[in-house]
């Protein structure tokens, strides 16, 4: 490659870069991160509240109307065979809003109540999905969960 | 920025060698090939998911409305092995480490159409820039045949460095916005609970961590890692700052593995083409003693790519197996793999240590 292509090269990257960076914010707060895109994860929040930690927590929730029974599966047992680090991003991308959920079409609604079954080798007809936050507190070398919020809880299927 | 600046920083702030750049050609072939491949039982997973769970990235992906068929994503994933071991021999490496590239460009674009982004690409851009270096010019079947003459280049390895260097910029400001600085949080620390509590991610000295409750030390960490993240961005102006800055990644993805039990051990693709190749092969041959011939420094060079090799076939066969720690993350191999690494940092940091105190007890020396 000769050396003014080269340079050329470099000057388009030195412009693209951070032209790049700044439509991954406009279209990431809009929508979500494109992909390719030369960033790295920013980690930006910081999870405190009034003194004390909050963490996000899903649970699915498979229900027995006969029995009143619940079985709650996390997202791991749900999604065993889903890598780990896609894991909080696939929930928040498919299981975070009712609307989302609700445009689902029947077939998926049945397939995520038989993989419910399947995991939890448990019967059931209903499912859920729980959204909670749990705040941890005390003394910090001994810090434990100590109340947990439920801030949404969406149906799947329900019969 | 004055033009001859510039263009200094661009062709002369590094000067590979065909030999260096062939010995990290088959180490990055190595540690692809072995470690860092996608796993080939994910696509049936894709494959079987209902098409409303596809959600492509706004992107190319976007073109697509379901997960492609299995046999597509299979046929993609061989492609990338076989331009993997392309680049691994040197068979038409220019055009082997594009396909690389491309192929794994394709195969994440799917696998991260489920929602979620994992910050991969250098595993697609490094064999990509790389191509340009010629690093297929020694230790490859083109050499053997002839056909890689062209010189190596040093500028792909500024390219590499600049998008490295970006990459932690746009890791480092957000957190800045997000107040990690203010010294009344501890960001680090509420990540490590998140990361324990909500992933279960509990391994190594994770527990140890959560227990650890010094504030000062925590605000220390928040500070050191952005100015880690935003520095490595003028840390690419100077081969020798973007080296130190590659030492210290190896220290923070360390640490994080250690704590938060994320190795990221995509970006040590990268970060090796920062490794003083030339000199480790002036070791390895032993080039700097002349009563070793050149045939001979070959086939020690070939013996030494043959123990790496086997040590990483052999680590990975003993991770998989379970016999030293069953957890999915950090996994054994990444373990040792970023252990190693830190070794080697550490080494090289003595090692600069003791010359810098020779060199001016020399000169001391002199001057009385």
């Amino acid at each position: 490659m000769r050396r003014k292509t080269i340079k050329r090269v470099f000057l388009f990257f030195i412009i693209y870069l951070p032209l790049q960076y700044g439509l991954v914010g406009i279209v990431g707060y809009y929508q979500s991160e494109p992909w390719p895109a030369f960033v790295f994860p920013g980690f930006k929040n910081v999870f405190v509240f009034e003194g004390s930690y909050e963490i996000q927590r899903t649970r699915f929730e498979l229900v027995d109307p006969g029995s009143d029974r619940i079985t709650e599966l996390t997202p791991r047992q749900f999604f065993p065979d889903v890598p780990n680090t896609m894991m909080s991003g696939f929930m928040r991308a498919k299981f975070s809003d009712d609307e989302t959920i609700q445009s689902f079409d029947e077939s998926t609604k049945q397939w995520l109540l038989q993989r419910a079954i399947d995991k939890a080798d448990e019967h059931g007809t209903d499912l859920h999905i729980h959204h909670a936050v749990i705040y941890l507190s005390g003394d910090p070398s001994s810090i434990e969960p100590d109340s947990i919020v439920t801030t949404n809880r969406f149906t799947i299927i329900e019969q | 920025m004055e033009s001859n600046k510039f263009e200094n920083w661009i062709f002369n702030s590094y000067s590979p060698t065909g030999e260096g750049l062939g010995l990290y050609r088959i180490f990055a072939a190595l540690l692809f090939l072995v470690f860092l491949l996608p796993d080939f039982g994910f696509y049936s997973t894709l494959n079987a998911m209902p098409d409303d769970l596809f959600t492509p990235p706004p992107g190319p992906m976007m073109l697509f409305d379901s997960f492609p068929p299995e046999i597509f994503l299979q046929a993609v994933h061989v492609l990338l092995v076989i331009s993997w071991i392309g680049v691994l021999i040197g068979f038409k490496t220019k055009w082997s480490s594009i396909a690389a590239g491309i192929s794994m460009l394709v195969l994440q674009g799917f696998m991260f159409s489920l929602g979620k982004i994992n910050h991969e690409l250098l595993l697609s851009v490094t064999p990509i820039v790389m191509s340009f270096s010629n690093w297929g010019t020694k230790f490859s079947v083109d050499e053997r045949l002839n056909k890689d003459t062209a010189e190596v280049q040093g500028w792909p390895l500024v390219l590499l460095a600049l998008f490295i260097g970006f990459m932690m910029f746009t890791a480092g400001f957000p957190k800045i916005l997000g107040g990690w600085l203010d010294p009344s949080t501890q960001a680090t620390r509420g990540h490590l609970f998140n990361q324990f509590f909500l992933r279960e991610r509990q391994e190594l000295l994770a527990e140890f961590a959560v227990r650890f409750d010094v504030a000062f030390v925590w605000e220390f960490l928040d500070w050191a890692t952005i100015i880690f993240e935003v520095g490595f961005l003028v840390a690419v102006w100077k081969a020798g700052w973007t080296r130190l800055f590659v030492c210290f990644a190896a220290i923070f993805h360390f640490s994080t593995m250690m704590t938060l039990n994320i190795a990221f051990l995509p970006n040590f693709l990268a970060y090796a083409a920062f490794v003083k190749w030339e000199k480790v092969y002036r070791f390895i041959s032993g080039e700097e003693n002349e009563s070793i011939v050149e045939s001979a420094g070959r086939k020690r060079v070939w013996s030494s790519v043959a123990i790496v090799a086997l040590f990483f076939i052999g680590l990975r066969i003993l991770s998989d197996l379970g016999f030293v720690m069953t957890p999915r993350e950090p996994s054994f191999y990444e373990l040792v793999l970023l252990s190693i690494a830190v070794l080697i940092v550490v080494g090289v940091a003595i090692n600069v240590a003791w010359r810098k105190t020779q060199e001016s007890q020399a000169v001391s020396a002199r001057r009385s």
